[in-house]
């Protein structure tokens, strides 16, 4: 690519980081604010809401129920959604479109309407406040997620190369997990890091379906904010940005992987079906 | 370029099989909480308790209301600009990392995509508002530089919603259209080159049609997700943004679930609606792009 | 129906409550917990409501601590959310589960309080088994015995001292010109809409000149918010420096170093008690327990605590409030003289109307 194209590429990119970065930027000097409220220069500096956030126990409880939730859900729904996504790709049924629509479906109808259904629902069925209808719920609503990423990308890997090592006596499940798998490899990444990410930050449902005393991160901190008004939250923000730098960077050292963007993209160059490249 | 030898989708039991583990957890819980809400839609709420007995009066207030249709209008609008900008930014961004080698630049690239998931939506707006409001970063900026004389409002506004709404679904744009650009193979705009296409000839047939699968999966996801958006309407709004999902949650607080369940699947409808006729009008440059592969 | 508080009860109170603090020696008299072996001897566990909001839940908490301490058999679960979450959930499992509710007993605004009522939510306190009951005040007693007041917090204007001076001192401050565009309200706040009906030839019966009123002055409002940060941030940074809202919260926000103070209006603020209620449903072991703890709550003790954590006037006329207490606005004889009651029985049956008002006749004109 010629240099001037570089250099849009280059702007284009600054721009969207400098776009995406400025919020939290600004989150994090006001998290070292000397006063409760927000405002614009912070009248003085202090590290009160890091000392304060230490002495709330309830958030480190919390982290380790959401990662807990988010991690189960998240694994549940991209196994769930990888084969459904192999049933609306490959297969022709009756009833498709209806499915099709159903599966998105959790992600269009407001989460606090389904929060409050859901909360009816468990406690009608004595289930409710247990930590395993959490984790299917959450894993209902990242499904639409799961399934819409992962469908767009297999209607790009055509089957005919799974045919082709079936011919070769290949069983299909064991084409479509050496063959078909691997290209669908960043689309499995995309949609792990988005469902994850939906169920990590999941408040309007989870504030019905949790019970009070057990509450997940996003739930703990709506809780605090009802509770005290000031920039906690902002230190709290702060740390999970800057845990999330780090462990990136640590992955980068100790497996001498080039980070997130060396998962998600294959190999440069290698085409996707091989016979292509003698067009 | 040859033509693909697609195989026609087989009509096989199988089908339903492999959508088993889905179908239970969208049963288990997403079903019966949607019948508990269609139960909740007939109920009869009259002056602040629930009466015995079962109405329909639910959805002609809803339907019969002047109100009710500008909120809709409202949302609508909302999703559409939203989603529109989403995919103006988002794209150029998507290609543009997938064109970058320098793995720290990407890495550094991706983590700004990501980290504002990783601030709940409180703290984000919480951070907007620093920005935008009328004593905020930007107007105080905007004002020493003498560039205006009385701060401009954004904040509150149908504008600072927007603004918002982009910066936190935008992954949901970029991470779909990556994730077929990495599919993408670059012999083809080689091919195209070689063949002496101009750069910009090479996007417009080669690039973009091959990649538009990834965009419309963006569009719905970004469409869906702001127009079930409470939270950020809510705070960044004013009070000015009326949208179906705030109506929700405020009917939600205030007893009157009938009429929440009622907004709830007109939200439902309204989404798979717009989608719909999204789907349809690119069905013809989406069948046209997996054609020419 | 609820017994109306009224301006000379109210005299009654403050007069009541001075001459406890000036006593002395009088209110230190505990009254003995338990009457004579009537508790359950066997593990009884209940749930208790208590407020989520600034410190709120100290006085619930240290007295679970205490009481339990006390009562080894007894088990006090904490279930801590706002009245608006957590009020619907209690509802939802009240209709699915008549016989488990998910809280036993609690503290509940006057407006949930109304609310429940309506739903058949709570059961009538025994007040001739509650010893602590005869030193409340009488207007924190309910004929109905649907629960008692514990104290009582107050609704005015709450301003920016850096931005509005000279102070404001009335209502109608929020539909002063010179404030046009500078006023801010929680998402869903009748207050001032009933205070614009009265003023207008209305009232809470007839709120109709209320909302015609804020219809043609909406643009007054610069932003409705939905979340107390931000209540916090637009009074605090200027954006919209006046607004009205709870005695109790201005204090706690000016407390942490937000240039505000709160004003009682000229016209009379609007008095909101607090109840303790027993929810239905209620095992009989639970109901005792649960009568026997609202009427430890009472004690001068633990409604002292109350009142201090809470910023509230107490029920019980034996408490002693602290000086810097007596001599806030709030607690001026001035104040409680003119301290306007509601009947939240007629704000429960509209409120759902009045909401759909709020969004279509005022959020739509801001």
């Amino acid at each position: 690519m010629t240099s001037s194209g570089h250099r849009v590429l280059g702007l284009v990119l600054g721009a969207v980081a400098v776009f995406m970065l400025a919020p939290i930027a600004i989150v994090v000097v006001n998290s070292f604010n000397s006063v409760p409220y927000g405002a614009w220069p912070p009248p003085g500096y202090s590290l009160r809401w890091y000392v304060n956030l230490s002495q709330q126990t309830d958030f480190a409880d919390a982290a380790v129920r959401s990662l807990v939730v988010g991690a189960v859900a998240t694994a549940l729904a991209l196994v769930a959604g990888t084969l459904a996504s192999l049933a609306l790709i490959r297969f022709r049924f009756p009833g498709k479109a209806a499915i099709n629509g159903l599966l998105l479906a959790p992600m269009i109808v407001p989460r606090v309407a389904i929060g409050m259904a859901a909360f009816t629902l468990f406690v009608r069925v004595h289930v409710y406040g247990t930590l395993w209808t959490l984790m299917i719920a959450h894993t209902a609503l990242i499904l639409p997620f799961a399934v819409t990423i992962i469908s767009g990308a297999l209607l790009r890997v055509r089957p005919e190369l799974e045919q082709a090592a079936q011919d070769l006596g290949a069983s299909p499940a064991r084409a479509f997990l050496t063959v078909a798998l691997p290209q669908l490899r960043r689309a499995l990444v995309a949609a792990a890091v988005l469902s994850f990410v939906v169920s990590f930050d999941e408040v309007d449902a989870s504030i019905f379906m949790v019970s009070q005393a057990d509450p997940t991160l996003p739930v703990a901190m709506y809780n605090y904010m009802q509770k005290y008004q000031d920039p906690t939250l902002a230190a709290l923000s702060t740390i999970l940005v800057a845990a999330t730098l780090l462990l990136a960077v640590l992955l980068l050292r100790s497996f001498g992987v080039s980070g997130f963007a060396e998962m998600v993209e294959r190999p440069r160059g290698q085409p996707v079906i091989p016979g292509e490249a003698d067009v | 370029m040859r033509a693909p030898a697609r195989r026609p989708a087989r009509w096989r039991p199988a089908g339903y099989l492999f959508l088993l583990p889905a179908l239970s957890v969208l049963v288990l819980f997403f079903l019966a909480a949607m019948a508990v809400l269609l139960s909740f839609s007939f109920e009869r709420f009259v002056g602040g308790r629930f009466l015995p007995g079962t109405t329909t009066g639910n959805f002609t207030t809803f339907l019969g209301g002047h109100y009710y249709w500008n909120v809709i209008a409202t949302t609508v609008k909302l999703g559409a600009v939203t989603t529109l900008l989403c995919a103006l930014i988002g794209y150029p961004t998507a290609y543009a990392l997938n064109a970058i080698r320098r793995p720290l630049v990407r890495n550094l690239c991706y983590f700004a995509l990501f980290a504002p998931l990783l601030t709940s939506v409180i703290v984000r707006s919480y951070g907007w508002s620093l920005l935008l409001g009328d004593h905020g970063f930007i107007n105080q900026v905007l004002l020493s530089l003498h560039t205006v004389r009385t701060p401009v409002p954004m904040l509150y506004e149908f504008s600072g919603v927007v603004i918002a709404l982009v910066h936190i679904l935008l992954p949901f744009m970029v991470f779909p259209v990556v994730s077929v650009l990495g599919q993408l193979d670059p012999v083809l705009e080689l091919a195209s080159a070689d063949l002496g296409a101009s750069r910009l000839q090479t996007f417009l047939r080669v690039t973009l049609p091959l990649t538009v699968q990834g965009l419309v999966v963006g569009c719905e996801l970004v469409f869906a997700l702001s127009i079930s958006a409470f939270a950020t309407p809510s705070l960044l709004g004013g009070g000015r943004v009326q949208v179906l999902p705030a109506l929700i949650y405020n009917e939600v607080g205030g007893l009157n679930w009938p009429l929440a369940a009622v907004e709830s699947y007109a939200l439902l409808v309204l989404a798979l609606a717009v989608i719909g006729i999204f789907t349809l009008l690119l069905r013809g440059p989406v069948a046209r792009s997996r054609g020419a592969t | 129906m609820a017994r109306q508080l009224t301006r000379r009860d109210f005299l009654i109170m403050t007069s009541a409550a001075a001459l406890a603090a000036c006593g002395g020696t009088g209110a230190s008299r505990t009254v003995s917990s338990s009457s004579g072996g009537k508790l359950p001897k066997g593990p009884v566990t209940v749930t208790m409501f208590v407020f989520l909001g600034g410190d709120l839940g100290k006085m619930p908490k240290a007295f679970a601590q205490d009481y339990m301490s006390r009562h080894p058999n007894v088990k006090i679960e904490i279930y801590e959310d706002s009245n608006t979450v957590g009020y619907p959930k209690m509802l939802a499992a009240k209709q699915t589960t008549p016989n488990q509710p998910l809280v036993n007993f609690g503290f509940f605004n006057a407006q949930t309080t109304a609310q429940g009522i309506l739903d058949g939510m709570w059961n009538r306190l025994d007040y001739n088994a509650m010893p602590n009951v005869k030193d409340v005040l009488p207007i924190f007693r309910r004929d109905d015995r649907y629960g008692i007041g514990i104290g009582s917090d107050q609704l005015g204007l709450v301003y920016n001292t850096r931005l509005i001076s000279p102070a404001p001192t009335s209502w109608t401050d929020l539909w002063d010109p010179k404030y046009r565009g500078k006023v801010t309200f929680f998402d869903y706040y009748w207050y001032p809409v009933y205070i614009a009906a009265k003023m207008n030839g209305g009232g809470l019966q007839n709120m109709q000149p209320g909302w015609d009123f804020w219809k043609a002055h909406a643009k007054q409002i610069r932003t409705i918010v939905t979340s107390n940060p931000q209540y916090l941030d637009v009074l605090s940074n200027g954006t919209a420096p006046l607004t009205s809202y709870f005695n109790g919260t201005a204090l706690q926000w000016k407390g942490g170093g937000a240039p505000l103070e709160y004003v009682p209006p000229r016209e009379g603020a609007i008095s909101v008690p607090v109840y303790l209620q027993s929810v239905q449903g209620n095992t009989s072991d639970q109901n005792e327990v649960v009568t026997d703890i609202i009427n430890q709550m009472l004690s001068p003790k633990w409604n002292q605590q109350w009142a201090v954590t809470s910023v509230e006037v107490p029920a019980n006329q034996k408490v002693q409030l602290p000086d810097t207490m007596r001599s806030l606005p709030a607690f001026q004889r001035s104040t409680v003289e003119k301290l306007q009651t509601v009947d939240w029985t007629v704000v429960a049956r509209n409120n759902a109307d009045w909401r759909q008002k709020w969004d279509q006749d005022i959020k739509a004109n801001i």
